[in-house]
């Protein structure tokens, strides 16, 4: 083989079983969870944090005098899960990612970025290329560098959907399991090739569960959230909203609050359902392999939106949580409505 | 018969007639007739009360199905309060949508 087919062929496997794993995530997700944008922006996102794990870890070792061994093993995979894992600690506080499949493919696709920088980087290092020594870092290393992020992502997602919001504590397994798989992977207790082999028997198998879950809560949220949704609104466009719980709690309201604000209650109630429903339709024909059509009274919805939850203002708002419950997967449906508008 | 209760047919125009609940309980049923749907037909709502997120999922199967061979389904004579759903949701630029009379809306 000439040495550039050679040069070639080692990049090839530094990155493409990487790639190819996260287009396999991306193409399973029935739902179109994440948007192809999104996916660029993380592969950027994690091509820059490779590119300062590459500034940080060598000054972290000259600074606390570390071997490099100790480096590798235990600073170096803390230093890059904290770096890769910080673009999913902002999708959870955002509530950018609705369930463990977005979640999955946010981690995986910023752990293929920094896979990539750091394999081209050392391909240029490294005088001599070997397709054996790329192998295993295209199919080992690289995956479990996706591997580590999207199980910090997937377990984070798991206890703060069952917290009701992100905290501290619901953020503190997956990354300890993340620095700890990566720290073993770095011990190099088994040989490399059978890290790498165990990789790909592994990650399948616990992305195929991770999707088997989600799509069966997707679909159980999807299903019971359009029906209620519809159901309600079907009651305010009749008018008959004073005959249900929501109307006698919004008659109470009138004594603490003026009687503009209590309209502008319910015709928040009534946005906040239509915008659900837009964004519950979309999925719904996502789920069926159908393109939801561009919507142009989206934008022009939330701006009501914001009006309206201007003029209830925060205690209005506090005062209508009993009937107006706005879970973190609600809050994270008006994003990805407005996402697929941009 | 209760006006709740799902019933799915074809009438002797080829047309497809849905009444009563069409809800989760009743796509198998619902499937007997949609599967054998395989090019563009007219669907008539006049009597369907209801339909829930998994009817409307049966619905969009068969719209994937036939819109392979550029079909495309049509819905008539939908209850107001179901054409405001779709209306909402968008479903009226994918599928073909009667919009009812102005007066009933």
């Amino acid at each position: 083989m000439s040495p550039a087919a050679q040069n070639a062929l080692c990049i090839a496997l530094g990155i493409l079983p990487v790639t190819v794993f996260l287009v396999i995530l991306v193409l399973l997700d029935s739902y179109k969870l994440v948007r192809p944008r999104t996916v660029a922006w993380l592969l950027a996102f994690g091509c820059a944090s490779a590119l300062l794990a590459m500034v940080a870890n060598p000054r972290l070792q000259s600074a606390w005098g570390l071997e490099l061994r100790t480096l590798v093993r235990y600073a170096g995979p803390f230093v890059e899960e904290v770096l890769k894992g910080s673009a999913v600690v902002y999708a959870l506080l955002r509530r950018r990612i609705g369930f463990l499949v977005d979640a999955a493919i946010w981690g995986f696709t910023v752990g293929a970025g920094f896979a990539a920088v750091e394999n081209v980087s050392y391909f240029l290092v490294l005088a001599k290329p070997e397709v054996a020594i790329w192998m295993v870092r295209g199919f080992g290393t690289a995956v479990m560098h996706g591997g580590t992020t999207a199980l910090f992502a997937v377990l984070s997602m798991y206890l703060s959907d069952r917290n009701g919001k992100t905290a501290p504590w619901t953020l503190l397994p997956g990354f300890a399991l993340a620095v700890l798989i990566h720290s073993a992977y770095n011990h190099f207790y088994l040989a490399p090739g059978l890290s790498a082999l165990t990789l790909l028997v592994v990650l399948p198998v616990l992305f195929l569960a991770v999707y088997q879950a989600s799509e069966r809560s997707t679909r159980d949220w999807l299903g019971a959230g359009f029906d209620n949704d519809q159901e309600l609104l079907g009651v305010i466009y009749r008018g008959e909203v004073s005959e249900t719980r929501i109307g006698a709690y919004l008659e109470n309201l009138k004594e603490h609050f003026a009687p503009e604000i209590v309209v502008d209650m319910l015709c928040l109630i009534r946005l906040h359902l239509e915008l659900s429903i837009k964004a519950k339709g979309a999925l719904l024909l996502q789920e069926a392999g159908l393109e939801p059509p561009a919507d142009p009274e989206v934008e022009s919805h939330f701006k009501e939106l914001r009006y309206l939850e201007k003029s209830v203002g925060k205690t209005g708002l506090v005062a209508l949580r009993p009937i107006f419950h706005t879970s973190s997967r609600d809050l994270w449906q008006f994003h990805h409505l407005r996402g697929r508008q941009a | 018969m209760n006006e709740e209760t799902f019933r799915i047919g074809t009438d002797e125009d080829g047309r497809v007639f849905l009444a009563g609940r069409f809800d989760a309980a009743q796509v198998e049923k619902a499937n007997q007739v949609l599967d054998r749907i395989d090019g563009p037909v007219t669907i008539d709502f006049y009597e369907l009360q209801y339909i829930a997120s998994a009817g409307l999922g049966a619905l969009f199967a068969v719209q994937k199905r036939i819109g392979k061979s550029g079909g495309k389904l049509k819905f008539v004579r939908l209850k107001p309060s179901i054409w405001e759903i779709f209306r909402i949701a968008m479903f009226h630029k994918l599928i073909d949508i009667e919009e009812p009379p102005k007066e009933s809306l």
